[in-house]
């Protein structure tokens, strides 16, 4: 059984909402004014059927505007007969009775099938319930079939269910202040554990912690953490958010945690017996948070190369994995090898001494030699148009000994080895 | 002879003491084909070192591997020490940026060392280069490590790549390439010169085969390219 509240002036939707949540934890909102749930577990508090509506009636005062309230055995019904029905209207036997005299405008019609209505004479509920079921497929097609089942009272159409957001936090507040990372990750631990078992209960997977830590001098310490993966297990979040902790210590002891995990949907792929070898997402979180801690923030990632002639002009950007399918990156169809670049990042200040405007001898830390071949100078420059223009003149140099530098004379004079070919 | 032989066979199945069942190698080829002929790629589930002087072609061998890993849609790491990798050359050597991990541990020899401690802990890696390139005295290398890096890639299609001046590794390692110092190649007027390449020599000196060298015709980055 299904009971429907509808309000026959425009309420607050959350006054509908509470309502049927006080009665059934899962409800279908039809539209601002309507909502309907289903009923069958109430009879042990309330055995006899007539009591139901009043219990429901009673959730709403005179201040609030009058609603109707239906039950009926099918959500459908339920619902057109609580738009239709002024008070409380019960239909505990076959709907079609209580129908049978509603007009068919009732129904959300497309225009063709209003229209054929129209023209074959077709006015309430009754008149759709006795034509041939057969014919009217063959007219109107398969949703001809519904029509005639909500026209009767016998849809049998599920509930489409309005589930609560669901919150995935956790407050722990401790008798004294805690200054070890230990017995806090400890703490973290079991509250994680909890909250991911909620998480899979409801099929979800964390996309990010939020961490909040009230301190003993009076200050909030709040981490975001943020994953390229939703994770599941309990055991990698702990083991991230000690990392994230050990690189960002809070600056004083912690009173109280609050916790709070981003749900998502969990990542599914399907693998393939080709598929490359690539990291497990989990364990390569923890490695690249690992990482982070050590060599710092900016120095982890992905080249991406920018679009500028200026050398040594890129940016890292987060590793991502794509697991599965991925498309073959394409092959160069040039087959030649290519001869290797190596920064000196410093580059590294030198003394060259010029002859016939061509170096002659280079001097920098750990390089002295004469220089055997030179090729230049060459002139770059670019970002004239913007706050950092750069402007130099380039020259390749083979030393005595065999190897290659690319050497570098800046707008103020200065000589510079960028780097070495290798 | 019949009891002989039932105590063989219960020695057999009952004995803890197994002798070892070596897998035949995976190698990775390079796409070199000098270099393939000669060893046949890089053993998967090993350590490599391309060991050699500034200049030698040492960077140019290691690009080639990675263009042949990221080919392969495998996701490759580059731990480098000296902060010395060029991503404008990876690339047009046909590296998958997109799939390179770039550690950069600004002469940290410790920090280098851990990452790569990570990483091949944390597996799923196809090539993980550790650019050591030119060791100061000062930065000691324990020979602990590379015993630390064989054993969790020894049963895994993980290669360690190491460059190097010198051998690091030594019996740890399985593949040992020794460059030889490139030989420019310059074109046009002496006034006028441009370096257009260079030619790089790799001898394998593990696995040694006496007299065998790999030539490889390198060509330089020009502005056109």
């Amino acid at each position: 059984m299904y009971a429907c509240i509808y309000a026959r002036q425009l309420v607050d939707l959350n006054t509908l909402e509470e309502c049927a949540l006080s009665f059934s934890p899962s409800y279908e909102k039809r539209d601002a004014n309507t909502v309907v749930f289903g009923i069958s577990g109430l009879r042990l508090l309330y055995p006899q059927l007539e009591e139901i509506p009043r219990a429901i009636r009673k959730h709403f005062t005179a201040s609030t505007p009058s609603v109707n309230i239906a039950i009926a055995h099918s959500p459908e019904a339920a619902v057109l007969v609580a738009r239709h029905f002024n008070g409380i209207t019960i239909i505990s036997e076959g709907s079609a009775k209580a129908l049978e005299n509603l007009s068919v405008k009732a129904l959300t019609l497309s225009p063709e099938i209003a229209e054929a209505f129209d023209l074959w004479g077709i006015h309430t509920f009754r008149d759709i319930a006795e034509l041939p079921e057969g014919g009217m497929v063959a007219r109107l097609g398969p949703q001809a079939v519904e029509l005639q089942q909500m026209a009767s009272g016998l849809s049998r159409r599920p509930l489409l269910i309005e589930k609560a957001k669901e919150v995935f936090e956790d407050r722990v507040e401790f008798d004294e202040a805690i200054e070890l990372l230990e017995p806090l990750l400890f703490v973290l631990g079991r509250s994680l554990g909890d909250l991911c078992q909620k998480l899979r209960t409801g099929g979800m997977a964390a996309a990010g912690i939020d961490l909040k830590l009230d301190l003993e001098d009076g200050s909030d310490f709040e981490r975001r953490i943020r994953f390229p993966f939703p994770f599941e297990r309990s055991r990698t979040l702990l083991k991230l958010i000690n990392l994230d902790l050990t690189a960002h210590p809070p600056p004083a002891p912690i009173k109280a945690l609050a916790l709070r995990l981003v749900p998502t949907l969990p990542r599914v792929v399907q693998e393939g017996l080709l598929t490359p070898l690539s990291p497990e997402p989990d364990k390569l979180e923890v490695t690249l948070a690992r990482i982070r801690a050590l060599v710092g923030e900016g120095n982890l990632g992905v080249p991406l190369l920018l679009n500028t002639h200026r050398p040594d002009a890129f940016l890292l950007q987060p590793l991502e994995v794509v697991r599965g399918l991925r498309a073959p990156t394409s092959i160069s169809s040039d087959e030649r090898q290519k001869l290797a670049f190596r920064f000196f990042r410093p580059a590294l200040p030198a003394d060259v001494s010029i002859w016939l405007d061509r170096p002659q001898r280079v001097s920098a830390h750990g390089i002295r030699s004469k220089v055997v071949t030179a090729s230049g100078p060459w002139r770059a420059s670019g970002g004239w148009w913007t706050n950092v223009p750069w402007d130099r003149d380039e020259w390749d140099i083979e030393l005595a000994n065999g190897n290659l530098y690319r050497l570098c004379r800046e707008p103020d004079g200065s000589w510079k080895i960028e780097g070495a070919y290798d | 002879m019949g009891l002989l032989a039932a105590k063989k066979s219960r020695a057999e199945v009952y004995s803890p003491v197994r002798p070892l069942q070596r897998q035949p190698r995976e190698f990775l080829a390079t796409g070199i084909p000098s270099v393939d002929q000669l060893v046949g790629g890089f053993p998967r589930g090993a350590i490599s070192e391309i060991i050699g002087p500034e200049s030698s072609g040492r960077t140019t061998l290691l690009y080639q591997l990675l263009q042949a890993a990221t080919s392969n849609r495998e996701i490759c790491a580059y731990v480098d020490l000296a902060d010395s990798f060029d991503p404008r050359t990876a690339s047009w050597a046909g590296v998958a940026l997109s799939q390179l991990l770039w550690v950069r541990c600004h002469n940290n020899l410790e920090h280098a060392l851990k990452a790569v401690d990570y990483l091949l802990h944390g597996g799923g890696f196809g090539v993980v280069a550790l650019d050591i390139g030119r060791r100061r005295r000062e930065q000691r290398l324990a020979s602990s490590y590379w015993y630390r890096f064989r054993q969790p890639i020894e049963h895994t299609s993980t290669i360690l790549v190491v460059i190097a001046s010198e051998t690091l590794a030594r019996q740890c390692a399985a593949l040992r390439l020794e460059m030889r110092s490139a030989r420019p190649r310059w074109q046009g007027p002496s006034n006028a010169l441009l370096l257009r390449g260079a030619r790089i020599e790799a001898i394998p000196q593990k696995p040694f085969i006496a007299g065998s060298t790999a030539r490889i015709e390198a060509q330089a980055l020009t502005l056109g390219d």
